[in-house]
């Protein structure tokens, strides 16, 4: 994880305590959708020069695309469940988990929707990716290769690989990083979605 | 009606790299670029959570929340993934006693 990125967002919280006018916050749901809207552009040119990820998908084989429905269902239904424990409505508690630990995408997302709903998929999201890094290891030597791959969600392909590729072989670090792109794709469509329901 | 304007975005975005369609200068400082406004919106997102005055009051209760909800999305996604190479075995076993 970035310390630039935790220290980017507590540069802003401060300036917004101290600096910014009350009379900012009108202003901000623009800014975030063209930001957010240029974001989703890079976004897709990522996903779009990852050129032999088809070609991956095709030589494990369609049934490979079961781990990433797997991780992607039992992250929202893990969400929504805890959700229910902590009393949010269904709809924060599904989007916040669809963010798959992606934490910067979701939150910006959530943002747009009430502020607070995006600082907790911010946490929620840092939180996984931290929980993630540190269970991995011990998931694989214990659970399975395959399982390990679930806690690192969307960063499947980035952040958590090298861990997952440590912690197990070749041919997982391949699923992890199909799994993470796969995820990924889906953390913009699926967000917007869950939170409007 | 927003979710169609950002599929279309990424649809876009993703076209436009595969066909290589992108000048290199672009392409070199692609990851250069994405992360400048990613740090841009994150600064933006800040502000709106400082502004806020509910949110800095509540920090603490968003954290423990937080810490539920990431626990229980790790623990039913790894119980799915568990489901999902329990399957994978049983078929790879079906395969084997077919072949035997």
């Amino acid at each position: 994880m970035s310390l630039s990125i935790i220290l980017t967002v507590a540069v802003g919280i401060l300036s917004g305590l101290f600096i910014f006018p009350e009379a900012f916050a009108g202003r901000i749901s623009l800014i975030i959708d063209i930001g957010l809207c240029l974001l989703l552009f890079f976004v897709g040119m990522d996903i779009g020069r990852n050129k032999q990820i088809i070609n991956q998908i095709k030589s494990k084989g369609y049934k490979i695309l079961l781990i990433p429905l797997g991780v992607a269902l039992g992250s929202i239904a893990g969400s929504v469940l805890g959700g229910f424990v902590l009393g949010l409505p269904i709809n924060e508690s599904s989007a916040i988990g669809a963010g798959f630990g992606w934490y910067s995408l979701s939150a910006i997302v959530l943002s747009k929707y009430s502020a607070e709903v995006g600082a907790l998929a911010f946490i929620t999201n840092v939180c996984r990716e931290v929980f993630a890094l540190v269970s991995i290891p011990y998931i694989a030597r214990y659970i399975g290769k395959l399982e390990a791959i679930a806690p690192a969600g969307a960063t499947a392909m980035d952040t958590s690989l090298p861990i997952i590729s440590k912690a197990t072989d070749a041919n997982t670090a391949v699923i992890s990083f199909i799994t993470g792109v796969v995820l990924s794709t889906l953390v913009p469509i699926l967000v917007p979605i869950l939170i409007s329901i | 009606m927003r979710i169609i304007l950002y599929v279309l975005i990424i649809l876009a975005g993703a076209f436009i790299s595969n066909r290589g369609l992108l000048s290199s200068i672009v392409e070199k400082n692609l990851s250069k670029l994405q992360y400048a406004s990613l740090l841009l919106l994150l600064f933006i997102m800040g502000v709106n959570i400082g502004i806020n005055d509910e949110i800095i009051n509540d920090f603490s209760k968003l954290g423990f929340q937080a810490i539920v909800l990431s626990l229980s999305s790790i623990i039913l996604s790894v119980a799915a993934v568990k489901l999902v190479s329990t399957y994978f075995k049983y078929k790879e076993k079906a395969v084997k006693q077919d072949e035997s």
